[in-house]
């Protein structure tokens, strides 16, 4: 059962992630690949405003969430509004870049990197039993918070223009322009909705019982097969897709069998990219792309 | 007719180096040969297929392991263990190469994505692989009986290890510049120009290139020559530490394309020796900066990170304003110097060289 939660706790925060990535693919049709960077530089600034700032955890962690998207959308107006129409390999650099960047910017920055950090939260280290097994209570919030926000986030994208207008733009950026749609804001209103996600995920990446210090880059980077297990062209199917690999993940580390090597549940997630792009490409959720030549 | 004046001094640059420069630099020069092989694979597959990749630091680490697994565990020389890494990482692309044919483009990208942690993972749980430490310990290359770790005299020249092993990798990193250009005018290397054209691969496949095989065969060479990179790295750093094999290391070489021109054999020789030699420089000028860690000092910036920034705003600066990189860079002031308003120094020996 303790099992249990936390899979589907480490599930949230990849569905979180993902969500982000999934949004500003279809919004830009860019794989965002700094997610990671956006992920635990979120995090560390909640920790800033929660720790040194000391903030209440309830006021901290918005405003987080609101410099993050105010970070994602000055990101989109600095660089991707130059780039709109270069090849997509230009864009696929300049996200790995600015991630290298991120993640290289925070190891220096020794207040944050020179120990792991923790967000005080008001459950602290408290301990909740259900069916007979004892699982922190921060990750029942966790859980319950990453719920709201991500029923929040689909509903909003299934009743407003800019949920309908994202599907043209993911499949066709051209024909999306020529409809009328403003494809620059939607690209902005992706890039800010990613960085806010991002910021929410980071903080939950520091909440007890988690730790936050750069190398949880690679929790971010984890939630792309999350993605693409889920489908990248469907919502629905970044929040599945992190639900099973958190749990994935968190049983293996139980599980895995020793000749398998250790480490396991770290790689788990990258086979089963693999093994749904050899099988499935476009995900358990996903549409087809549908090729005329 | 000028440029055969550029190779010249090209030339004449290279082969002093090595006896007019310190030993780091002379590493550093090293290391820049080395990366220019692999940096000319990925500029092949990304820079003229335009397949993404990130996976490099896998095919290198393949590469690295193999070649030292056979150095050290089965005592092979140098020349049979490192063909054998190479052909390893080959063979890798190979199985790959299915998944590459089939996702093209961004969904590469992701595929690399998971065979760099896949590798590292195998790698971290195979003893006879890593050496059982973590850490492996490689013997320096034997060249039919010559070791390159000791001192030796040629004629009139004393040459120590590093200056060997400069000119062994030039040697190398030449061979396959020369490779690479010649396989890039050939058939197939222009089939693999043709698919990487944006949205041409449809006028590709109508001009009777299969869009699979150049995508394949782009993706085994860089996967080759990533591998000989690993394999030429394994003896020159002699201690290989899996934590040098990450996404960071595909990222640099993505870098080092970038920077030195997309798609050019050239620009990625000009990337790696950037690159390569930027550790260097920082170093020369870290006194003057006082942000700047010493060498083993904690507070401040260490010369590592400080690099790996300066080329990171570097590449976004590069994909920003000039996509072309150092080699566009050189093309621009090629033009706008005309032949007409050279010096006439230049242009008499122009006339007299041929």
């Amino acid at each position: 059962m303790s099992l249990l939660i936390s899979g589907i706790a480490l599930g949230c925060v990849y569905a979180l992630i993902a969500s982000g990535f999934s949004l500003i693919y279809r919004g830009t049709a860019i794989l965002n690949f700094a997610q990671g960077g956006f992920v635990v530089l979120g995090g560390y600034v909640a920790y800033t405003l929660a720790s040194s700032a000391s903030l209440p955890f309830a006021v901290a962690v918005p405003l987080a969430v609101l410099v993050m998207g105010v970070f994602g959308w000055a990101l989109q107006q600095a660089m991707f509004v130059r780039l709109a129409g270069r090849p997509l390999f230009t864009l696929f650099l300049l996200t790995l870049m600015i991630d290298s960047l991120l993640i290289t910017g925070m190891n220096t920055y020794k207040p944050w990197s020179q120990s792991p950090k923790e967000i005080p939260t008001p459950w602290a280290h408290d301990l909740t039993t259900i069916a007979g097994s004892t699982v922190p209570t921060a990750s029942l919030w966790v859980i319950g918070i990453s719920i709201v926000v991500l029923a929040a986030l689909a509903w909003w994208l299934s009743r407003s223009w800019l949920g309908l207008a994202m599907e043209v733009n993911a499949s066709d950026h051209e024909l999306a322009g020529i409809l009328g749609m403003r494809v620059r804001r939607v690209s902005a209103v992706a890039w800010a909705a990613g960085g806010a996600l991002a910021a929410l995920a980071g903080t939950f990446l520091a909440v007890f019982p988690q730790l936050l210090d750069p190398s949880s880059h690679a929790v971010g980077l984890r939630a792309i097969p999350a993605v693409i297990l889920g489908g990248i062209s469907s919502g629905m199917g970044a929040v599945a897709g992190g639900l099973i690999i958190g749990l994935v993940e968190v049983y293996t580390a139980a599980y895995a069998p020793d000749f398998l090597g250790t480490n396991l549940h770290l790689v788990v997630p990258y086979a089963l990219m693999l093994a749904i792009l050899l099988v499935r490409p476009q995900g358990l959720f996903g549409k087809a792309e549908v090729h005329r030549a | 007719m000028s440029s055969r004046l550029g190779w010249a001094a090209a030339a004449a640059v290279l082969l002093v180096y090595p006896f007019v420069v310190g030993d780091d630099w002379i590493r550093a020069g090293v290391m820049a040969g080395i990366a220019a092989i692999a940096a000319i694979g990925l500029n092949v597959l990304t820079g003229v297929a335009r397949q993404f990749s990130v996976g490099h630091a896998g095919f290198i680490a393949i590469g690295a392991y193999i070649t030292a697994y056979f150095m050290t565990e089965q005592g092979w020389s140098f020349l049979l263990a490192a063909p054998v890494g190479t052909l390893a990482a080959a063979l890798c692309g190979l199985a790959l190469a299915p998944l590459a044919t089939r996702l093209r483009h961004m969904a590469l990208a992701l595929v690399t994505l998971g065979l760099v942690f896949l590798v590292q993972h195998v790698i971290r749980n195979v003893s006879a692989l890593n050496g059982g430490g973590g850490t492996r310990i490689v013997p320096d290359i034997s060249l039919f009986g010559t070791d390159l770790g000791l001192p030796s005299v040629y004629g009139p020249f004393e040459v120590d290890r590093l200056q060997q092993y400069y000119f062994f990798v030039l040697a190398v990193a030449v061979a396959v510049g020369v490779f690479t250009t010649l396989m890039l005018r050939s058939r197939t290397g222009r089939a693999m120009g043709a698919i990487g054209e944006p949205s041409s691969e449809l006028l590709a496949a109508h001009s009777g290139v299969s869009v699979r095989g150049a995508t394949r065969q782009a993706f085994i060479f860089s996967s080759a020559l990533a591998g000989l990179t690993g394999a030429l790295t394994a003896p020159f750093v002699q201690v290989l530490a899996l934590a040098d094999f990450g996404l960071g290391l595909s990222i640099e070489y993505l870098a080092i394309i970038v920077i030195g021109g997309l798609g050019l054999v050239s620009g990625a020789v000009y990337g790696a020796i950037f690159v390569m030699l930027l550790p260097q420089l920082v170093e020369a000028v870290a006194p003057a900066l006082p942000f700047i860690a010493e060498r083993g000092e904690t507070s401040g910036v260490s010369t590592t990170n400080f690099t790996v920034l300066i080329y990171g705003v570097l590449v976004i600066a590069l994909l920003l304003f000039e996509p072309r990189g150092i080699a566009g860079i050189v093309q621009t002031l090629r033009d706008r110097f005309p032949k007409e308003v050279m010096p006439r120094w230049i242009s008499r020996s122009q006339t007299s060289s041929g």
